[in-house]
């Protein structure tokens, strides 16, 4: 190495030494993405903090005010001034000046009338106390958007989710019942259990149709994709449980009910407690996913900790076909499992159980989440001689066949099958959610009562917020495939053990 | 040459039915059964594919959505017009067949002197637009076509043949029967009719087939109404072993394994075609199999790690790897001909 080179390479090490110590510091990253992730307020409130209509701050369980309006405004400026921006357009937005939002604000119907404009800095000129984040919603309008695989994993009926998506807030409507004075307007896209193609549906619904929070109905890729989406543009997204792979720590993210690895130690506890599977041979077949590995991993030690073994455990590829499922139902068989975990897409699981009862195979299928339970899948392959007769799925609700037991309104309404039940029942937990924060509605006020939200609606099981647990369910049905009717019912309900 | 290497095909499935039997632990490897009874299918697909072929040097994307088809006609005539099993098989049949005169004189006979690049990309419009009138007709709701015979007895215990502690049902026998049958017809069609002649003579040179009297334009609709009597056989066959009728089964299902036999076997060999499917049913099955058999490692928790864990999809990935290995060392596949 000669003399020139020397000095070349001393340069080079003297810029890595000066890149490295000129990097991030670290949390740098994640504060970035929390903060320009749509550039929404991160504020921090106390604990126990909700609000009534007037914007008042009270306690959750009496109801007392604990502050003004003007007094939580002084406190917390960051959350009260609004100012957020949301997809590049600046929704309310008051600090001080003599417009406040009303002209700068929100596009539509953001900070222009309900922000910033008249009640906020707009004419007082004072901190905006109603400001925030208030795309997709008017004086009388929170438009909402939900998007679900209706085709590509599970055979549903589409009308039924056309016709189930608006079944609870017209018949809320029709009892004259609003939201603080709002009805809820819902857009619905099919994402073709495609995470791609659901986080396009995501962002068409929150650049074209500027709607207030996101819905994922189903499909843990396709939620995890679409989450991670409206976290980067400050818009709230709920969905059902499925996994907390990548879901956990994002700000705008509530699980409506237990995770998938949450259910697993419930389900570990049906299987042992209730199915005898301590005794017998155990195993799980799911699609290779990132979203499932947390609930393999922690059904796994479940079982373990019981004392019940997993003899199969495999991840299987998530375009697995027929073939396929003639061949893993070949594995199980030969492997003699008892007890089947099935985490795959609907129509996989409807092929697998037609494979193993062609070849005389009936284990006892188990599983969690809720597309498995759906009538449509029981009607599908009960005909096949019954092949998932006495199958057990946790679900977020009850059968079709029990509705009646939980709400008497869902059939009066004109809902006819679970999949309307199902949407009828997140709307009735969104209806809570959504009066929560009073009549000054906002995201960033959403998501504050969110933190501190308990929910009961008598058909959904229980959940509890809090600011650093997102996934705040504890208790899950218990549906059974009764193939003698080509159905779900409910054998428990609001379980948390066995 | 070609005597050898039929034989060398034939040996090397004997040795791996025979070494993977001979494998697991408790007696002969079912697996070696399901490979063939998901081959059989593949075969069948393969057949029509080749057929379309050797008639125009075109791959037919929209092959497999023949079945798709004729399973839907055939779960009509069953569930809506009440029509007797045998009877709506022949309706199946023949609608599906008339479908297929249907597209060969709408798409295929306009583009006959176009590029064969041209002619693919017609068959997958094919393709799309059949799976899209199905879901405008049937919805994506799924139904349930049932077997010609029944896969369980009336006591519930399964029906069909036990080989190799694998239950094969009499649907799936019906099916390995049915492929046996027409790749010797369709072997005898082409090598000892004047009809199969004047079709390969057709795919050779359509002007100097024209030149000796030969209709191209019958020849052209004799093979796509084969093609699709072909994918209805095949669609009839599988459909009801699968428990589910969806827009687009057979396409998502069974066309890649089917396309990768057809090419595996030399995309003008009839025999190949058969062949073929078998082999990648084989592949894919012992694939399975071995991934979920043997271990590599260890995982976080110090469990021994199965392959099929560490190579998601092993089945897929195996497949692509035997057809890749197979067309560098012979690129006109198992038993094709340069032609």
């Amino acid at each position: 190495m000669n003399r020139r080179q020397l000095q070349l390479l001393s340069l080079l090490a003297l810029f890595l030494v000066f890149a490295a110590a000129c990097g991030q510091k670290p949390g740098v990253s994640e504060k970035i993405e929390g903060i320009s992730g749509g550039g929404t307020s991160q504020a921090v409130l106390p604990a126990g903090t909700q609000f009534d209509d007037q914007g008042n701050v009270i306690d959750s369980q009496t109801g007392e005010i604990i502050a003004t309006a003007d007094e939580f405004a002084a406190s917390n400026p960051d959350f009260a001034s609004g100012g957020t921006t949301s997809g590049g357009t600046t929704t309310g937005g008051t600090t001080g000046g003599t417009t406040g939002g009303g002209e700068t604000g929100g596009g539509e119907t953001g900070g222009g009338e309900t922000g910033g404009g008249e009640t906020g800095g707009g004419e007082t000129g004072s901190s905006n106390r109603t400001g925030g984040d208030t795309t997709g919603v008017t004086d009388d309008v929170i438009k909402i958007g939900i998007h679900a695989p209706i085709t590509g994993a599970a055979p549903v009926p589409s009308q039924s989710f056309d016709k189930g998506k608006d079944l609870y807030w017209n018949w809320l409507e029709s009892q004259d019942i609003t939201i603080s004075g709002r009805r809820v307007e819902v857009v619905f896209r099919n994402d073709n259990y495609n995470p791609s193609q659901a986080v396009t549906a995501c962002r068409e619904m929150v650049e074209d149709e500027h709607v207030f929070l996101l819905i994922g109905a189903a499909g843990a890729d396709q939620i995890l994709a679409c989450a991670r989406y409206a976290a980067s543009v400050g818009v709230p997204y709920l969905s059902g449980g499925v996994t907390q792979n990548g879901l956990e720590g994002l700000p705008g993210y509530f699980a409506l009910w237990m995770s998938y690895a949450q259910q697993g130690p419930l389900l570990a506890d049906y299987l042992v407690t209730k199915a005898g599977a301590g005794n017998e041979k155990n195993g799980m077949i799911y699609f290779n996913s990132p979203a499932f590995t947390d609930a393999n991993s922690e059904w796994v030690d479940a079982m373990r900790k019981k004392g019940a073994s997993v003899d199969y455990n495999r991840a299987i590829s998530k375009n697995s076909g027929t073939a396929d499922a003639q061949t893993y139902a070949t594995d199980l068989r030969t492997a003699g499992i008892e007890n089947v975990y099935v985490l795959t897409s609907p129509t996989f699981f409807i092929q697998l159980a037609q494979a193993a009862q062609n070849q005389g195979y009936h284990p006892h299928y188990v599983g969690v989440g809720l597309s498995m339970a759906l009538d449509t899948v029981a009607n599908v392959a009960c005909k096949n001689n019954a092949s998932i007769n006495g199958a057990h799925f946790l679900n977020p609700y009850p059968s079709y066949f029990d509705s009646n037991k939980f709400d008497t309104n869902f059939r009066k309404a004109g809902g006819t099958d679970d999949i309307m039940f199902g949407l009828w029942s997140v709307s009735k937990v969104l209806h809570k959610l959504l009066s929560l924060p009073g009549k000054d509605l906002s995201r960033e006020r959403f998501v504050y009562a969110m933190e501190r939200a308990k929910v009961e609606t008598g058909i959904v099981p229980p959940t509890s917020y809090s600011t650093s647990n997102h996934f705040g369910g504890s208790s899950m049905h218990l549906n059974r495939a009764d193939c003698a009717n080509n159905r779900w019912v409910t054998e428990q309900s609001f379980v948390s053990d066995f | 040459m070609r005597t050898g290497i039929v034989t060398g095909v034939l040996a090397a499935l004997i040795a791996i039915v025979l070494l993977a039997g001979q494998n697991v632990e408790s007696g002969p490897n079912p697996f070696v059964v399901v490979g063939i009874v998901n081959g059989a299918v593949f075969g069948l697909v393969a057949l029509g594919l080749v057929i379309v072929y050797k008639g125009t040097r075109v791959f037919n994307f929209a092959q497999a959505e023949f079945g798709t088809i004729a399973a839907y006609l055939l779960f009509v005539s069953l569930e809506k017009w009440d029509l007797p099993y045998a009877a709506g098989v022949v309706v199946a049949l023949v609608l599906t067949v008339v479908l297929g005169l249907g597209m060969e004189r709408i798409f295929i006979r306009p583009l006959l002197n176009a590029p064969r690049v041209t002619l693919l990309v017609g068959t997958i419009a094919m393709s799309l637009l059949a799976i899209g009138l199905e879901i405008l007709i049937f919805k994506i709701e799924p139904e349930n076509l049932r077997p010609i015979i029944s896969s369980a007895k009336a006591n519930g215990d399964p029906a069909g043949l036990k080989i190799f502690d694998s239950i094969v049902s009499p649907q799936s026998l019906l099916t390995i029967g049915v492929l046996v049958a027409l790749g010797i017809i369709l072997a005898y069609f082409f090598s000892r009719t004047d009809l199969g002649l004047a079709v390969l003579a057709t795919s050779q040179d359509a002007f100097a087939t024209r030149v000796v009297g030969i209709g191209v334009e019958r020849m052209s609709m004799f093979i796509w109404g084969s093609a699709a009597f072909f994918g209805a056989v095949a669609g009839i066959l599988f459909v009801p072993t699968i428990g589910l009728l969806v827009p687009g089964v057979m396409t998502s299902n069974v066309l890649i394994p089917a396309f990768a036999g057809a090419v595996l076997g030399g995309m003008t060999s009839l025999p190949g075609a058969f062949v073929g499917g078998i082999v990648i049913g084989l592949v894919q099955a012992l694939a399975a199999w071995a991934g979920g058999h043997y271990t590599f490692g260890v995982d976080q928790a110090g469990v021994p790690e199965i392959i099929g864990s560490i190579i998601p999809g092993i089945e897929q990935v195996t497949v692509l790897l035997v057809l890749l290995v197979v067309l560098l060392a012979r690129p006109q596949g198992l038993l094709g001909r340069e032609t």
